[in-house]
């Protein structure tokens, strides 16, 4: 019987220590009990000594030490033994509070999702100046006036094609910005009401625009990277009024949600499908392939607003009924938010 | 059994405060390493991050050391416990200089990223960097698993730390001579140079805070043959138990 459970033990050790991911078992107390010979060269652990140590006593990069405490997805750090190198961490708790870590080199994919971002990077720049160039000329040649009638059309639509890809282009830049920033968004004070009022204007005095209405809480202000909420504003506004027909309304809301705060777009629109919603934020994702390119769409808006947010620590949520329109809702929480009023009298309002 | 559940609570805080010990030696490495990459990649946003965040390795300090003062008063120390606290207290002192000296870097990176580079992208002082960053690793590793072997191999690299600090220093008096207009630069990288051998020396510290917890003798300045002879005569007598 003995032999058997010997046998048995062997080789789920034999088949542990053949795996390339590395995996470490943690105590309650986050003391190391066990780990395969994966984490030796991944992590340095010394399977002679390092038994009973806290594991953040080894691995001590802040970044695991604040997931440790709330281990939520995934954390990814440098390889203690070659910076090179990163390492996906993963805390799977189980039984009376014990976990097991699963450890990753996610070395190759990092510098693929590097290279990926220097090439959009690099080729949205190298496009913008010939696109200058012919932007220009057109421009003269419109304004010029010598050239036959018959060709007053072609060249207006090409100057709004190229406009088009103008604002695809900083549209692309301006998202592999986001996305190559990690740290969270600066905190510095933003006047919503400032901010939120000229955007307001110049969509309400467009000519075929639906009926906008703003309210905000002028008290309420925020904590960030002004250009960065500028574009969350802008691009759902933007969606907002090219989804909804004129005949629709559009409800604008700057909003306290108890402490923390809450931008929302409502309008009466068409309404996307609920089969849609989960991608929706993803980049050219589109619900309605002709649809959304005759408005003008860059296909870029959301996964805009959706990175920005994340570094201002929010969360976009979003609430959908064909034919009836759609909200969307910006939640920031309560150490984004500024408000003089005490937080009392805020639950009372 | 009531006072045996008091000495068991003891050590656990004891153990809690060593995590965070460690836990803040893992945001100097961070902060090294950050102050590091902002000289190299010219990111001077990057430099003045780090000196901006340096305020949060002084809570730690301050926090640990309020800790530590409290397991100071506490009843139930061995004398192991009280010289586990004493190099706690020292260690901290040290990491938060590494931290004041990797603040400095940062301040400095971010002048240097708006200034021509050298052909070499400070390939010198990247390499003096890298050996004391894992003098820093290393350090701590030694501080995590009580290493006697480990600290003592640290303290001894810090040799080579110096000799590096001294060829850049060397040379960075070559370039004013060579070329006065340069002077503004070189002396900033020469600063850097400065910063990053005083942390190999706060790194050393750290090392001989560990042979001192370890064998309980203080070897601090008294030379490698010394130390080397000390922890032999320790372990012919019996070693004292660590935990």
């Amino acid at each position: 019987m003995t032999d058997r459970y010997k046998r048995l033990l062997r080789e789920v050790r034999e088949c542990t220590d053949a795996l390339q991911d590395g995996g470490i078992i943690l105590n309650s107390a986050h003391e190391i009990v066990w780990f395969n010979s994966a984490v030796t060269n991944l992590l340095g652990l010394d399977p002679a000594r390092d038994r009973g140590q806290r594991v953040d006593n080894l691995i001590r990069h802040p970044d695991f030490v604040a997931y440790q405490e709330d281990p939520q997805g995934e954390v990814v750090i440098p390889s203690p033994r070659d910076p090179e190198r990163h390492l996906a961490i993963q805390l799977v708790p189980y039984g009376k509070g014990q976990s097991l870590a699963i450890i990753r080199d996610v070395t190759r994919q990092i510098r693929l999702e590097r290279t990926r971002r220097d090439f959009i990077a690099n080729a949205s720049h190298e496009l913008r100046s010939p696109l200058t160039v012919i932007s220009g000329y057109l421009d003269a040649l419109a304004e010029g006036g010598e050239l036959p009638e018959s060709w007053e059309a072609p060249i207006t639509e090409t100057q709004r094609q190229v406009d088009r890809m103008t604002t695809i282009l900083s549209d692309l830049i301006e998202l592999t910005r986001l996305e190559s920033s990690e740290d969270e968004a600066e905190y510095e004070f933003i006047d919503v009401r400032e901010l939120l009022e000229p955007i307001h204007a110049e969509f309400s005095n467009r000519s075929k625009s639906p009926r906008l209405e703003l309210r905000l809480d002028a008290e309420l202000a925020l904590l960030g990277n002004e250009s960065e909420v500028h574009s969350i504003f802008f691009n759902l506004i933007n969606n907002a009024v090219r989804f909804t027909s004129e005949a629709g309304d559009i409800q604008i809301q700057w909003r306290r949600d108890g402490a923390a705060a809450v931008f929302s777009v409502a309008d009466t629109g068409i309404g996307i499908q609920e089969e849609h919603l989960p991608r929706i934020t993803e980049r050219f994702y589109r619900v309605d392939k002709g649809r959304s390119r005759e408005t003008g769409g860059t296909g870029l808006g959301l996964a805009i607003v959706k990175h920005a947010l994340q570094r201002h620590n929010g969360r976009l949520s979003i609430e959908s009924q064909m034919g009836k329109g759609s909200t969307f809702g910006c939640h920031f929480p309560e150490t984004r938010v500024v408000s003089p009023r005490s937080p009392q009298r805020v639950v009372v309002n | 059994m009531k006072s045996g559940h008091a000495t068991h609570s003891f050590g656990e805080n004891l153990e809690s405060v060593r995590t965070a010990v460690l836990n803040m030696g893992g945001l100097v490495e961070e902060q090294f390493e950050r102050a590091t990459r902002a000289l190299s990649e010219a990111d001077s946003e990057l430099g003045l991050q780090v000196a901006n965040d340096d305020s949060k390795v002084n809570k730690m300090e301050v926090s640990i050391d309020g800790e530590c003062s409290r397991l100071l008063a506490a009843p139930g120390a061995t004398a192991n416990d009280l010289r586990l606290i004493l190099a706690i207290i020292k260690t901290i002192t040290d990491l938060e200089r590494i931290g004041d000296e990797a603040k400095k870097m940062g301040m400095l990176a971010a002048g240097l990223a708006a200034v021509e580079r050298p052909s070499t992208n400070y390939r010198d002082l990247r390499n003096l960097a890298r050996h004391v960053k894992e003098m820093i690793h290393r350090a701590l590793d030694a501080f995590a698993r009580l290493d006697d072997k480990e600290a003592l191999e640290v303290v001894k690299s810090d040799d080579i730390v110096d000799e590096e600090y001294e060829t850049i220093y060397r040379q960075a008096i070559t370039f004013m001579m060579e070329d006065p207009r340069t002077i503004k630069r070189v002396m900033d990288i020469t600063w850097i140079a400065r910063s990053l051998e005083r942390i190999g020396d706060h790194a050393k510290n750290i090392c001989e805070y560990v042979i001192f917890m370890v064998y309980g003798e203080d070897i601090r300045h008294t030379g490698l043959e010394n130390i080397e002879a000390a922890i032999s005569r320790a372990n012919s007598k019996q070693k004292p138990s660590v935990d």
